[in-house]
């Protein structure tokens, strides 16, 4: 166990070092920034200084143990696109938004999916299961920002009930929330229902029935509570996952989370702030996916050995 | 001596209707038929089947509503969307192809090698399949495209970048269990060459699973392409592309609801039916792969 969550957490690492370099190379694709900024007849003592100054004239593995060494301590440099704000203050400030979207994307996942997962698992082949099977498959196959654009414009534009985009109070939230939770919706469902119809069949329920207690208590009291287990150490962690899953949701709904400001930086060919946004992404997923799959390998022996 | 038989009812006669509904479930006809009219017969013949130029606009006849000239609406600059969402099939079609068949070539023979060799070098390169699988695609290929600019090449480099590794990792489980068979040894001692046991006794008995594999990701990779090019990393405009025009018809979604519906349409469409028939030919072809 300990020598599987070592060797996780140096590939972890090695993922982020991988990352780091594209990040450190893309921002030097582009040449000498002082070919660009200084004129060409420039002063080659200016030139020298500037160099001096920026720590350009180092050679490259420094800078980049220069750069890694202010990004781990939240010193990604400042922006092109907005000069008064370092990286660091405008990905802060989106962050949170961005972790209000997953959140309750999470929340409209088992709002919806764990009633739903319970009664397509209790009336099997019923009008519930039918309905369960194709909001499952829906799930897998709907571009999530089209969804986004679609509920929109009936929401949104026809029926006038929800704010079309920006941030605001809760009715801005709504939306977004049920089109970036509709995917885990469908996986909830699914997790749910798998694990509803194994305790159904275990024998506490079968010794609940011949007790005569309310078939509505045990399928809602009884079967839920030991179902509920897996799909919500499931969700607990689908967290960094979802966040990455937000830059087209953001972009439909002009929330101003990390996705919105990521496409944002793209337009705007702001490279700094694409290295910090991309770092900061990668190393949310990157963890996230490091603590699931310890969780697992916590949950699940046969993991560690493979 | 007479024994009463128990009296035996003639066996009724399926109905005709009945019959074909069991067929068309039993086969994934409907899929099928979606395929082959959403995305295949416009994918070769957009350029004779599609009513008017998709590039051409006409400048009088902006934001015109679905009707029998124009059966999915015009755009912004006058353009039939009709014309695009055919011609956009063919986009979709070429690029999803492309990521597929080249990831899927270089995740099968990875698999096969990693497998074959084992030791360190598999190691390794399960190692280069983690990192792969680890990254968070969406994101990096944003970022590429804003270095590098955007164009279908890229596009289709970051997309198999994402799904290369899934074949390699699932071609070298399959792989392990075929080099302990029996004949695989015999082959080697009959003289056959490592080149010539990866790819005459090994590759054959797992090309059932690539296959299963690659019609499941098809689905997949149409809305990563679509994702892609709606947040800009993907085709770049005037390209008629699905995601492209979903994105383009959401400033308009006010007054033009039809600008991203039909587009979104033809992407849903495509990946549910994809979605149907690889759950169908895993079951097939495949059906220890339920996991899939």
């Amino acid at each position: 166990m300990q020598r599987y969550i070592i060797m996780r957490i140096l590939q972890a690492l090695l993922v982020l070092v991988v990352v780091s370099v594209v990040a450190f190379a893309l921002g030097h694709a582009g040449g000498n920034p002082l070919d660009a900024i200084l004129p060409d007849d420039a002063d080659a003592t200016v030139r020298a200084d500037l160099e001096e100054f920026w720590g350009i004239n180092k050679p490259l593995h420094e800078q980049y143990f220069t750069y890694v060494w202010n990004a781990v301590r939240g010193d990604f440099g400042n922006s092109f696109k907005y000069p008064r704000f370092s990286v660091a203050e405008l990905i802060k400030d989106r962050f949170l938004a961005t972790i209000q979207l997953a959140g309750a994307g999470i929340l409209v996942a088992g709002v919806i999916g764990l009633p739903v997962g319970v009664l397509t698992a209790t009336y099997r082949d019923s009008i519930f299961d039918w309905t369960g099977k194709v909001v499952a498959l829906l799930g897998q196959s709907l571009p999530v920002f089209w969804l986004g654009i679609i509920l929109m414009w009936i929401f949104g534009v026809q029926l006038n009930w929800f704010p079309t985009s920006g941030k605001g109070g809760i009715e801005n939230l709504i939306l977004p929330a049920i089109a970036i939770g509709w995917f885990q919706v469908a996986a909830m469902l699914r997790l749910v229902r798998s694990s509803m119809l194994d305790v159904l069949d275990s024998e506490y329920v079968k010794l609940a029935r011949i007790k005569g207690l309310a078939e509505r208590k045990i399928i809602w009291k009884h079967c839920l509570r030991n179902a509920a287990i897996a799909p919500l150490t499931y969700f607990a962690i689908t967290l960094g996952s979802l966040m990455v899953g937000s830059v087209s949701i953001e972009t439909v709904f002009q929330w101003p989370g990390l996705g919105f400001l990521l496409f944002n930086a793209a337009r705007s060919s702001d490279y700094a702030l694409l290295q910090g946004i991309m770092l900061t992404f990668t190393s949310i997923y990157v963890i996230a996916n490091l603590l699931v799959d310890i969780a697992y390998a916590y949950l699940d022996p046969r993991i560690r050995y493979t | 001596m007479a024994v009463a038989l128990p009296e035996v009812s003639s066996p009724r006669r399926p109905s005709r209707i009945g019959h074909y509904a069991r067929e068309a479930l039993r086969y994934p006809i409907i899929p099928v038929a979606v395929l082959v009219i959403v995305l295949l017969i416009p994918a070769l013949g957009a350029n004779w089947l599609a009513p008017y130029d998709p590039l051409k606009g006409d400048m009088k006849n902006r934001f015109a509503e679905p009707s029998v000239q124009h059966w999915f609406g015009t755009d912004d600059i006058g353009r039939d969307v009709l014309s695009r969402v055919m011609h956009g099939s063919r986009v979709s079609l070429l690029v999803a192809g492309v990521a597929i068949l080249i990831s899927g070539l270089i995740g099968t023979s990875f698999g096969i090698v990693s497998a074959f060799y084992g030791g360190w070098a598999d190691n390794l390169m399960m190692r280069l399949v983690d990192i792969s699988l680890s990254l968070p695609i969406i994101v990096v290929a944003i970022v590429v495209a804003a270095m590098a600019g955007p164009s279908m090449e890229i596009l289709i480099a970051v997309l198999v970048l994402s799904q290369w590794s899934r074949y390699a990792r699932l071609v070298r489980g399959e792989a392990l269990t075929i080099r302990g068979h029996d004949y695989i040894s015999r082959a080697r001692v009959a003289g056959a060459s490592n080149f010539r046991i990866m790819l005459r006794y090994i590759f054959p008995n797992i090309f059932n699973t690539v296959v299963v594999l690659a019609t499941l990701q098809v689905g997949f990779v149409i809305v990563l392409e679509a994702t892609l090019s709606f947040l800009g990393a993907g085709i770049s405009r005037p390209t008629p592309a699905w995601g492209v025009m979903v994105a383009d018809g959401r400033s308009f979604v006010t007054d033009a609801w039809w600008l991203s519906f039909f587009p979104g349409l033809a992407i849903l469409l495509t990946v549910l039916s994809m979605n149907l028939l690889g759950d169908w030919l895993r079951d097939k072809l495949d059906p220890k792969q339920r996991n899939l």
